[in-house]
């Protein structure tokens, strides 16, 4: 199996160093952003990524999802680990927190992106396309159905 | 968002792929407001599966007082079990899952065939206008498919960099050892291979910050100007990203197989499900060739081609930067520079001439803006890399090699997909292919 260590140096010094973007350095809504919570969040994105989720590359090869009587069985794992990875809030890490996300700007929502491809296209698979709903859903519908559905 | 539910996009069809005007399902108004969804809709990545307690579809699909075409394609959110008024799960919906499909890679991912048969459906945006909202969710997408290429380039590299380290195979020209072979690391092939993934990996981790960075002002700086300037950087380099991304995904997964050599063929090491996984980067989310038809028909003429002079003349006074040490970087940029200017100006003349230059050149072009971009984002980090030197000689030496590599070793693409591009189409659409 591959191994996997996420360059956490590498993205810490795209984002403290990088900063000659002036528009964005206006930006109201992330001068709370510091470098040490974006450290804090790489490091467990790190760990989440090199321990529960590499694994489940290999195992999502060798056990592909299947369909039985109608219903979707994903791989073995998989459940679990998507438990513990919404636990943790990965899948809210660049959401409005007016419907409970975390408000982190896309510099750091890409970070993630790139470690979880790392680990397991297959599993990423699983919560991606949420997030495109979710922005989809945020710009075009009413205001009921954003209540009902976006904090889920 | 608290991942509880999670979402899905339903586009494709049996008949209707990349071309979206052909859609079938159809959309029944009810007397509620609501619409009766009917149709059947393939390759739906997370289509079903066991881990959320609901899954909320966006499906198009076609009133049925809506015109041919895509013009009368509307947007809908259709959940797999209807919500109660309460908000909890209620009764299950018209869903049903016909089949998974068997895949080369994302083995693991359930990509699966729905068929929808009178499922509540609500619209979201405005009528015949479904494409427009879907679009806001390709092309974040699309963004995120290339950072997709990306990471799995990373992990691919930090494979082969590993095995290199460890594998003995042959005597360099330079030899030390006097029994037994080197490490394959020592040999100059090995070497520029790993420092081409190495060095546009790096480079695209950069590119992507700025993008990031352009995405966030494009939707949240308050200036409108500043917002709209910024968003037209995006949709530019939205299919560069995508495309290029996940072409050198492949070249990359490519390479890190053959460092490994039959070991890499073989399932042991686990670098060719790499290969296999990124195979299907380049093709969902709007394949490559559209990515590129897109670019060049039309990001390149929107605003009367003034968003690719914007760009040019960003990058151009980004990186006149008064600093001897970055003079031979920026020198060797502004000729790649001029050739993308040139490139560009070559687009726009044929667009109004001769289409089939434009689209037999499309490929090309996208591939030269990517790389000069890369090198853009480059230039960025060189002019740190040299400010900040002293604080920390090993990392920011290891980025000037790597920089240095780049612009020796991996620009020059850019002057050959030019040069391939000028050669016109009459080479390629006079052929006959008997």
């Amino acid at each position: 199996m591959p191994t996997y260590s996420a360059p956490v140096e590498d993205m810490m010094f795209l984002f403290e160093k990088l900063r000659d973007n002036k528009n964005y350095n206006e930006l109201e809504k992330y001068k709370e952003v510091s470098s040490e919570l974006v450290k804090d969040i790489l490091e467990e994105a790190a760990k989440i990524n090199q321990n529960l989720i590499l694994p489940l590359a290999k195992i999502g090869d060798e056990n592909p999802a299947v369909l039985e009587n109608g219903v979707v069985r994903t791989p073995p794992g998989y459940k679990e680990a998507y438990q513990k990875y919404i636990e943790d809030g990965w899948t809210s890490l660049s959401c409005d927190p007016k419907y409970g996300g975390q408000g982190m700007p896309k510099t750091v929502s890409a970070f993630f992106d790139e470690m979880l491809s790392s680990a397991s296209l297959s599993f990423k698979l699983y919560s991606e396309l949420s997030i495109g709903a979710y922005n989809c859903i945020n710009h075009h519908a009413s205001d009921e159905i954003k209540n009902r559905y976006l904090p889920r | 968002m608290e991942g509880k539910w999670s979402g899905t996009m339903c586009l494709t069809e049996p008949v209707c792929g990349t071309d979206l005007g052909l859609l079938k399902t159809k959309a029944e108004k009810q007397s509620d407001g609501t619409y009766k969804i009917t149709g059947q809709k393939i390759f739906i990545t997370s289509g079903d599966q066991d881990l959320t307690e609901n899954i909320i579809h966006l499906v198009i699909a076609r009133a049925t007082d809506s015109p041919a075409g895509t013009k009368g394609i509307s947007l809908f959110l259709v959940p797999k079990f209807k919500v109660n008024e309460d908000g909890t799960v209620g009764q299950r919906n018209g869903i049903s899952t016909g089949s998974i499909e068997s895949k080369m890679g994302i083995k693991g991912s359930a990509t699966c065939v729905l068929n929808f048969d009178q499922a509540t459906g609500f619209m979201i945006g405005k009528k015949d206008k479904g494409l427009n909202a879907m679009f806001t969710m390709m092309n974040l997408e699309r963004i995120v498919v290339g950072i997709q290429g990306l990471g799995i380039s990373e992990i691919a590299y930090q494979n082969s960099l590993a095995y290199a380290k460890e594998r003995k195979q042959g005597k360099t020209n330079n030899t030390k050892s006097t029994n037994g072979a080197d490490f394959i690391i020592e040999h100059a092939d090995i070497r520029r291979s790993l420092l081409n993934m190495k060095s546009i990996i790096e480079g695209e981790r950069a590119l992507c910050f700025w993008l990031s960075q352009q995405t966030e002002v494009s939707l949240n700086h308050p200036d409108e100007k500043i917002r709209q300037e910024a968003s037209d950087f995006v949709s530019l380099m939205t299919p560069v990203v995508k495309s290029l991304f996940t072409d050198l995904g492949m070249e990359i997964t490519n390479d890190a197989m053959q460092i490994h050599g039959g070991y890499g063929y073989t399932k042991d090491q686990g670098i060719e499900q790499l290969f296999r996984d990124n195979r299907i980067t380049p093709i969902y989310e709007g394949t490559n060739s559209v990515q590129a038809a897109d670019l060049v028909f039309r990001k390149l003429s929107n605003k009367n081609g003034s968003i690719i002079n914007k760009f040019l003349d960003l990058i151009k006074s980004e990186t006149d930067i008064d600093n001897e040490k970055i003079k031979p970087f920026t020198k060797d940029f502004a000729h790649y520079l001029s050739i993308l200017t040139k490139f560009s100006e070559w687009i726009n003349e044929k667009t109004k001439s001769d289409k089939d230059d434009v689209s037999a050149a499309a490929n090309d072009y996208l591939k030269t803006l990517g790389f000069v971009s890369v090198a853009y984002a480059w230039i960025k980090v060189l002019d740190i890399s040299f400010k900040n030197y002293d604080e920390n000689k090993n990392f920011y030496d290891d980025k000037i090699n790597t920089a240095k590599f780049y612009f020796d070793k991996v620009l020059p693409r850019a002057e050959q997909h030019y040069k391939s591009a000028i050669s016109g189409s009459s080479n390629i659409m006079n052929f006959k292919f008997n």
